[in-house]
């Protein structure tokens, strides 16, 4: 009889765990480097925590245990083991999943997935818009498309152009948002004030501004400083532009980087200067042309 | 072609109007990060519905209180607001040989307005000949470097005289909401201590926990003071005030002030010597500093680059060289009661004089014509009626 190994793992926080060789290869991803003969010191997987190693561990000891029988009964009581196996909070089911993928274990890839797809289909607004939060964190978005899990949705411009957008991202907009969570978001979202060149630009921001941690380092705030100046300087129809659909979509950050960029424009000109940049020339009546012809002269004594 | 240049024509015409139509929260959405007055009035000059939306702020003080100093004695002060400009032309008249000019106003009483030397308390009585009757401030850029506030007696007269009145030789640093309903001030005291007068207040009440304070300043939201050995404090306004130390004493120097240049906040420290009849205080050196917050101390700085400090009287502002022409960056403009021998009493130049970081020479304003001309006399484009002439 062939003498079971023993395989050591080690967490990325630095535990130990000693399994079974039966168990381990549960695994493809462990099984492989069995096979290329790594696994003779201990393997070290730097993507999975050890909290989360010591419940996959549980899962494919248990799977590999349990003789999948032809007798219902016995299966039926694993899938009932498997369905409390997952009730555990949406981190932890996340890092599972995540967990499942590397280590290439697809029965508890699939088990996972499909529960957070069953998850979302019972789930109200605001616990959706978390959900898409976390799935965007964790770069998820090619194992939900797999399982069906939507992480897109549609918009539409004024000019009839169709938009994909991730979840995460279309909920920079607190409109959008509030849409989501009024479960108004399951078909395209018509957006009648915004066209599609100025749709892309916002698009373009906030996917940027999702991407980007928030960080305390300044030196990535710098940099996304340096991107959002950069991403004003666009001419002032469009700059007049994006103020609306700011205001429109209700993006806090974006307003408030164009209403800046617009004061940075005017701060230090004559009125005459601030008309040739944004307007024609003035239309005031001439009593309005004469009380701010007062307001701007003085007299020194 | 014709009809298509014609019609982009139309297109950028239309789209330029639009801003006249931009929605009224939006507009004071910008209005609000323009918070001196004299851009809300170029905001409120450049079409009808934006003169109609954007409210005028009043530009003089709120009120010109009475203020009862604390020895109980009946005489009143009042405050009086004096705005520093750095006045420009427009870009498209701007040419390498055309400078800036500083100028300090004051407007206690409407419609009559002042010219004050902006590093002194002197006014400019005697204007030009030729200097323009009415000043036509929207065809000149208005950038405002700052705001000096002096405590004058109640009887004083505002107009003509030099405020021989003012009874703190001190700094005052003020504060008010938007609004004008709710102000605090800070001064220093005759004794050198920190005295502050709140709305509501019926006299000044002294801050016994900084004695021998040298400056005061309002600089991001906070009240300033440091006295004569560089010690800093935020003063917390409350009943009582909290003083919450920001930086240690530094070594050397005679008298300090507080400026804010490009956002930061910067401390020079001034060497005296005693002067030749060992009686006047004359400035021979200077050092400045900027703010190490989280070690609470002073740290030198070598160079200004490109900005200039002006240490006035009773109030101190920065700005930038490349606006005057023929100035360089990296000096400081200085006020000092000792007089160069070749000031002329009741000049523009007097007790004024300026010192270069670079090579630490100092000489009276007098002697440089290209930073004297920064403040007096007025530039030659004042003069002119139509901006399109130049």
């Amino acid at each position: 009889m062939a003498s079971s190994k023993t395989i050591t793992l080690r967490s990325s926080d630095g535990e130990a765990f000693d399994l079974e060789e039966v168990v381990a290869v549960e695994s493809q991803t462990i099984k492989h480097m069995i096979e290329d003969g790594c696994a003779d010191n201990a393997i070290p997987l730097p993507n999975v925590t050890s909290k989360i190693l010591a419940k996959v561990i549980e899962y494919c000891k248990k799977h590999v245990e349990t003789p999948k029988a032809e007798e219902h009964a016995v299966n039926d009581e694993l899938k009932a083991w498997d369905a409390d196996f997952v009730k555990v909070d949406q981190a932890t089911l996340f890092d599972l999943i995540l967990a499942a993928n590397y280590l290439g274990i697809m029965s508890l890839l699939d088990l996972t997935c499909q529960t957070v797809a069953d998850m979302i289909k019972e789930m109200s607004g605001n616990e959706i818009c978390e959900i898409h939060l976390l799935i965007k964190e964790r770069s998820l978005e090619k194992i939900c498309k797999i399982y069906n899990i939507k992480t897109k949705l549609t918009l539409q411009s004024s000019d009839g152009m169709f938009f994909y957008v991730d979840v995460a991202v279309a909920m920079e907009s607190q409109t959008i948002k509030h849409m989501i969570e009024d479960r108004c978001a399951d078909n395209a979202i018509p957006l009648p004030n915004v066209t599609s060149k100025i749709l892309a630009r916002v698009i373009e921001y906030c996917k940027k501004h999702v991407e980007t941690p928030k960080a305390e380092e300044h030196a990535v705030n710098d940099e996304l400083r340096a991107w959002d100046a950069d991403f004003v300087k666009v001419d002032q129809a469009t700059l007049f532009d994006l103020i609306l659909a700011a205001n429109y979509l209700e993006i806090k950050s974006l307003l408030d980087l164009t209403c800046q960029t617009v004061a940075d424009m005017i701060r230090g000109k004559t009125p005459e200067e601030i008309r040739k940049t944004f307007l024609r020339k003035h239309d005031f009546t001439p009593e309005e042309e004469e009380e701010v012809r007062r307001e701007n002269q003085w007299a020194f004594e | 072609m014709q009809a298509q240049t014609q019609s982009r024509k139309l297109q950028l015409n239309s789209s330029m109007a639009r801003w006249s139509q931009l929605p009224k929260d939006l507009l004071l959405l910008v209005a609000q990060r323009l918070n001196t007055h004299f851009d809300l009035l170029c905001l409120r000059s450049v079409c009808s519905s934006w003169h109609a939306c954007v409210p005028s702020r009043p530009h003089p003080l709120p009120s010109r209180f009475p203020i009862l100093p604390t020895n109980g004695t009946s005489w009143g002060l009042y405050l009086s607001r004096r705005t520093i400009l750095c006045l420009g032309l427009p870009e498209s008249h701007c040419q390498p040989t055309i400078g800036s000019w500083l100028i300090k106003v004051e407007e206690d009483v409407p419609d009559m307005a002042h010219l004050v030397n902006p590093l002194s308390t002197f006014q400019f009585k005697h204007l030009p000949p030729n200097f323009p009757k009415t000043f036509d401030f929207s065809r000149f850029r208005v950038s405002e470097l700052g705001q000096e506030y002096v405590l004058q007696y109640m009887n004083h007269r505002p107009s003509g005289e030099a405020d021989e009145g003012s009874l703190h030789k001190g700094k005052v640093a003020f504060y008010s909401t938007s609004n004008g309903e709710d102000f605090v001030m800070l001064t220093i005291h005759v004794s050198g201590k920190l005295a502050m007068f709140r709305h509501g207040n019926k006299r000044l009440k002294t801050i016994d926990d900084m004695p021998s304070c040298d400056d005061l300043i309002f600089f991001n939201g906070e009240f300033y003071a440091i006295d004569n050995t560089g010690r800093t404090v935020v003063v917390a306004i409350g009943s009582p005030p909290v003083l919450s130390l920001i930086a240690d004493s530094v070594i050397g120097g005679n008298k300090k002030s507080l400026v804010e240049s490009n956002g930061e906040l910067l401390m020079v420290n001034t060497y005296f010597d005693q002067g030749i009849h060992g009686i006047m205080n004359r400035a021979v050196r200077f050092k400045v500093f900027k703010l190490n917050q989280i070690g609470h101390m002073w740290v030198e700085v070598e160079n200004l680059g490109d900005r200039i400090l002006f240490l006035g009287e009773k109030s101190t502002f920065s700005a930038v060289a490349s606006e005057f022409c023929g100035c360089d960056g990296n000096c400081i403009y200085y006020t000092n009661s000792f007089f160069f021998p070749n000031d002329q009493e009741d000049d523009a130049y007097t007790g004024i004089g300026i010192f270069n970081l670079e090579n630490g020479n100092l000489g009276p304003l007098s002697s440089f014509p290209n930073y004297s001309k920064v403040i007096w006399p007025p530039p030659a484009w004042v003069y002119i009626d139509n901006i399109g002439d130049i």
